[in-house]
């Protein structure tokens, strides 16, 4: 090798900072998860599917399109049936979310297919400054709190968090203990996290916010 | 981690049998080898034998000028003595001296209201334009004697520019620096602060080549090209070739960039301090002992925008610094003249860059891009290099070894490390027979031993859009050893059949052993001059490089080629005045690419030999150098595309540039100098992000991208103004400049960023203005 590997990688490390809105600020409608229950289905067996969509105004339940070979039964239910002899892999499923005002939300979600069982991780509890949140997550103004979710199984190296809030400014909101700032005003909103397991488990939960 | 426990087997199974084939390719790589350091080991024969059947030194001669050393207005009637030769200058302070009866000589210059002045100059060395002495007024501290030039080194190729030391340290907004001031040349891509990298005539950074004195050296730069790892009181001149180069030249199939450093003065001891916008620096030379004719040279730099970011860094900043940016380089250059026919010298150069960053903020595009960030590179070379100059024979044996030191890792299992030491030799020879003959071998041989080790995305690839996504992208794994060996040899002749003609045949052949594949790359070229104004040059040639970076530790690649067609007019009106123009055509072949459907568990088996190319256009140069003013007009209209596959429709390269336009102009009055760069480039091509997908098992988006670079970025301008200003106190010479680039604070865009889900974006930009400071004081 006659020339080093240029060093642009490491000046992406100062760049990475930028002054566009987060997506845990919510600041237009997103899909927030796509939930496979169960995440791995054995050949011949069906896995039921849902979106979490959320906006500045908290969940939305727009009209949702799946690609094939996902079918919705009568009952509007979205399922991911494994062919008989599909082989162990994961089977890509997109979907299109489309909202009142005509804009379209994209996503794809993997579903394993195999002979592993597993299941859909369980949030147990939501807890701000260790304290766990009853019916809505309720805070102080010009406050900075610890926001943390009870799992299981515990969180293995390759779980991902994902908080969100409507009102106040959320730091480290991929990871847990996240730290949400409220504003200095009594204001109302919604409050998200999505866990995933990293291996095709995911669950979320929701609770409103009040700054009191 | 192992990375051997990722291979997939049809990768293992590829190895066993490429081990069994390179068994039987054994005999041919050792034959190739030792016919390398035969050829070397027969250069040096022949050039003593030579010597003793033509070692007559012969006479020579030498014209110059004698220049006032504050104005530098010529000097008439001064005495110009050489041993029993002695000359008068004439009214334009031009001397001719005939019959020098040795290679080095002493200049003995004696003028009414001057101080005498004496040096040594070596014959061989000085360019066919003559010596410049300077002296100084009686009464003025300090002496200067400088001589500028070196003798032509080889028939020149079209468009090929050189630039002296004293060009590169006034070029407006280069900062003295000396890649810096190469991009003000035709035929490279508009400058932009803060890359590192020169796109000569199209081609990507890397099918270029750097040498200094000869030798290949691991880079040219610190971090983010802020500056160049070689100062410019260091260099002799920079030869640029931008294509068409000749058959001493190799690993290359886009231009050559070759620093010569210059020797250390024998004289006296002179040297001097900087202070700059961005370093401390020291240097200085002279004698170690005048009797053998050693002297020395040394330099330091050392950054110090680690003291300066404290200052600078806002209180609630995202990201903190673990270790602070900074860089030091340092120079070292002996040089012994035994005789007059040898010079031998050897030049020591270190470079070292280190920082790290803890970033402590989220990465929406790229989660796993966040964390600690550290980088550290550094290099030393050693360059001993022996010059043999008679007149028939003129032969330069060169041995180099070089320490590689450099690792990178990006957050927190992202790494590159990569440690190399390498020996290499390289001869020259030139032998002229006849005076319608030259004859011009050579060959050189470099053994390496490479350790690398990476887990990392492949690194940023021609027409591949976006950058490397650490949570997205496939990951390259590589631990290993890599023994490499490359050789090469080279033969030309010049052929002068008329008047005024020289033609030009040779070929090279280069192996590289780690590719397990030789080149042979015939070359040819013709000068012409109907008329004292005009020259005219074509040349046509093949070329080749090995593969680097991540396409370096891939299996299975096969060099990558071009073939050049060059053809130019120069036309020289009056002495320093040259209006040129050159039109070029490259072709490249086998260029490595990423193929997707190739993507395995380890994402180097996506490399292929598949890609082609094709680089056209025009360059256009006026230059005007006087005693007073240097400067240029250049212009170059270029179109380059690439084809990543047969049958793949043609698409823009992303280093295309159609118009670029820069003038350059330098002008001293009395003690001061002003000068300004003025640069218009049409926008390179990018690639529009055309919508996105949320990846719901990671919580990223994945961007859809439209055609490859079917979108270009804005045009770029700006103009650099620079002034200089020196004073005489007390034995030092001082002198301070303020170099600002971008005068009207035009932002440049260099990219583009966008939010989380690519729905907005905004524009990456050059710095608006930057001034650049900086004192010397020279004892």
């Amino acid at each position: 090798m006659r020339r080093l590997i240029p060093l642009t990688l490491a000046a992406g490390a100062l760049t990475a900072c930028s002054d566009f809105d987060t997506p845990a600020q919510l600041p237009h409608p997103q899909i927030l998860a796509v939930v496979a229950e169960p995440p791995i289905v054995a050949a011949g067996e069906r896995a039921a599917l849902s979106v979490l969509v959320a906006g500045p105004d908290g969940p939305m339940a727009p009209a949702l399109t799946w690609s094939a070979p996902v079918v919705v039964d009568g009952d509007g239910q979205a399922w991911f049936e494994a062919p008989v002899d599909a082989a162990p892999g994961f089977a890509t499923v997109e979907v299109t979310a489309t909202l009142a005002d005509g804009t379209a939300l994209s996503a794809e979600k993997a579903v394993g297919v195999g002979r592993v069982p597993a299941d859909n991780p369980v949030i147990a509890q939501i807890r701000v400054d260790g304290a766990p949140v009853q019916d809505a997550a309720v805070l102080h103004r010009d406050w900075v709190a610890e926001l943390s979710a009870d799992v299981s199984p515990a969180p293995t190296a390759d779980a991902m968090f994902a908080w969100y809030a409507t009102v106040g400014e959320l730091s480290f909101y991929r990871r847990t203990p996240a730290e949400l700032e409220t504003p200095s005003e009594a204001l109302t909103g919604h409050l998200f996290v999505v866990y995933r397991d990293g291996f095709g488990g995911v669950a979320w939960r929701h609770v409103p916010l009040e700054i009191d | 981690m192992d990375y051997l426990a990722y291979m997939p087997s049809a990768s293992m199974q590829l190895r066993t049998v490429r081990r069994r084939r390179h068994h039987r390719r054994h005999v041919v790589r050792t034959a190739l080898q030792l016919a390398g350091a035969l050829v070397l080991f027969v250069l040096m024969l022949l050039a003593v034998a030579v010597n003793a059947a033509y070692g007559d030194a012969g006479s020579a001669r030498l014209r110059g000028a004698v220049l006032d050393a504050e104005t530098l207005e010529p000097v008439a009637g001064a005495t110009v003595s050489v041993g029993d030769q002695v000359a008068t200058t004439d009214a334009s302070g031009r001397f001719d001296v005939a019959d020098l009866g040795a290679d080095v000589v002493v200049f003995r210059v004696r003028a009414a209201g001057y101080e005498d002045s004496e040096d040594r100059v070596e014959v061989g060395a000085v360019r066919d334009d003559g010596v410049v002495l300077v002296v100084l007024p009686v009464g003025v501290a300090g002496e200067v004697v400088e001589v500028t030039g070196v003798a032509p080194r080889r028939v020149t190729a079209p468009g090929q520019r050189s630039m002296s030391h004293t060009e590169v340290e006034r070029v407006p907004g280069a900062r003295g620096d000396v890649i810096e001031s190469v991009k003000s040349m035709p035929g490279v891509a508009a400058a932009t602060f803060g890359d590192a990298e020169l796109v000569i005539r199209g081609a990507a950074p890397e099918d270029s080549g750097f040498l200094i004195d000869g030798v290949i050296v691991p880079s040219v730069s610190h971090f983010w090209g802020i500056q160049s790892v070689l100062p410019s009181e260091l260099i002799e001149d920079i030869e640029f070739v931008p294509g068409g180069f000749g058959v001493e030249y190799g690993q290359a199939t886009g231009g050559i960039v070759h620093i010569h450093t210059r020797p250390s003065r024998p004289d006296r001891m002179t040297g001097h301090a900087e202070l700059s916008f961005i370093n401390v620096a020291g240097f200085v030379e002279g004698p170690v002992w005048k009797e053998q004719n050693l002297s020395f040279a040394a330099g330091f730099r050392r950054s110090f925008v680690d003291t300066v970011i404290p200052a600078l860094m806002p209180d609630d900043a995202d990201l903190s610094f673990t270790v602070l940016p900074y860089y030091y380089d340092a120079q070292a250059r002996l040089d012994w003249v035994p005789s007059p026919r040898h010079r031998v010298s050897f030049l020591g150069l270190l470079s070292f860059d280190r920082f790290s960053v803890d970033v402590d903020q989220e990465n929406d595009l790229d989660p796993n891009l966040t964390g600690l960030f550290e980088a550290r590179a550094g290099f030393q070379t050693g360059i001993g290099t022996w010059a043999y100059r008679t007149r028939p024979v003129d032969n330069t044996l060169v041995v180099s070894t070089s320490a590689t030191d450099m690792t990178q890792t990006v957050g927190a299992d992202r790494f590159v490390r990569f440690d190399g030491i390498d020996i290499g030799v390289r001869d020259d020879m030139t032998w002229r027979p006849h005076r319608k003959l030259t004859v011009r071998v050579g060959g050189d041989a470099s053994f390496a031993r490479f350790d690398i080790g990476a887990v990392m995305p492949l690194p940023p690839q021609e027409g591949v859009p976006g950058e490397p996504n650490f949570t997205e992208d496939p990951v390259a794994h590589f631990d290993g050893t890599i023994d490499d060996v490359w050789s090469s040899a080279y033969a030309a002749v010049d052929v002068r059949p008329v008047s005024g003609l020289t033609l030009t045949p040779g070929v090279r052949a280069d192996y590289f052993s780690h590719l397990d594949a030789t080149t042979v790359s015939p070359r040819v070229s013709v000068a012409y001059a109907p008329a004292r104004q005009w020259k005219l040059r074509g040349a046509v040639g093949h070329y080749s490089r090995p593969t680097n970076n991540a396409e370096y530790v891939a299996e299975g690649l096969s060099p990558e080629t071009a073939v050049h067609a060059v053809a130019g007019a120069e036309y020289a009106p009056g002495e320093g005045a040259a209006i040129s123009a050159t039109g070029f055509d490259t072709e490249l072949r086998d260029l490595v690419v990423v193929d997707p459907t190739r993507m395995t568990d380890n994402a180097l088996d996506a490399y292929v030999n598949r890609g082609t190319g094709h680089a056209r256009g025009i360059e256009a140069m006026a230059r005007l150098r006087r005693d007073r003013f240097f400067g240029w007009v250049a212009y170059t209209l270029t179109r380059t595309t690439r084809r990543d596959a047969p049958g793949m429709p043609s698409r823009l390269a992303d280093h295309d540039q159609t118009h670029n336009l820069v003038a350059v102009g330098s002008w001293r009055w009395g003690k001061w100098r002003f000068g300004g760069r003025f640069q218009y480039a049409t926008g390179t091509p990018h690639t529009p992000v055309v919508g996105s997908i949320y990846v719901a098992d990671r919580n990223v988006y994945r961007p859809e991208y439209g055609a490859v670079n079917s979108e270009r970025l804005e045009a770029a301008h700006q103009l650099d103004l620079r002034v200089d200003r020196s004073w005489q106190l007390d034995g030092w010479r001082v002198s301070a400049y303020v170099d600002v680039t971008n005068v009207y604070a035009h932002a440049q865009t260099l990219s583009y960023s966008y939010n989380f889900d690519y729905s907005q974006r905004k524009a990456d930009t050059t710095p608006p203005i930057l001034p650049a400071l900086g004192v010397r004081g020279e004892f």
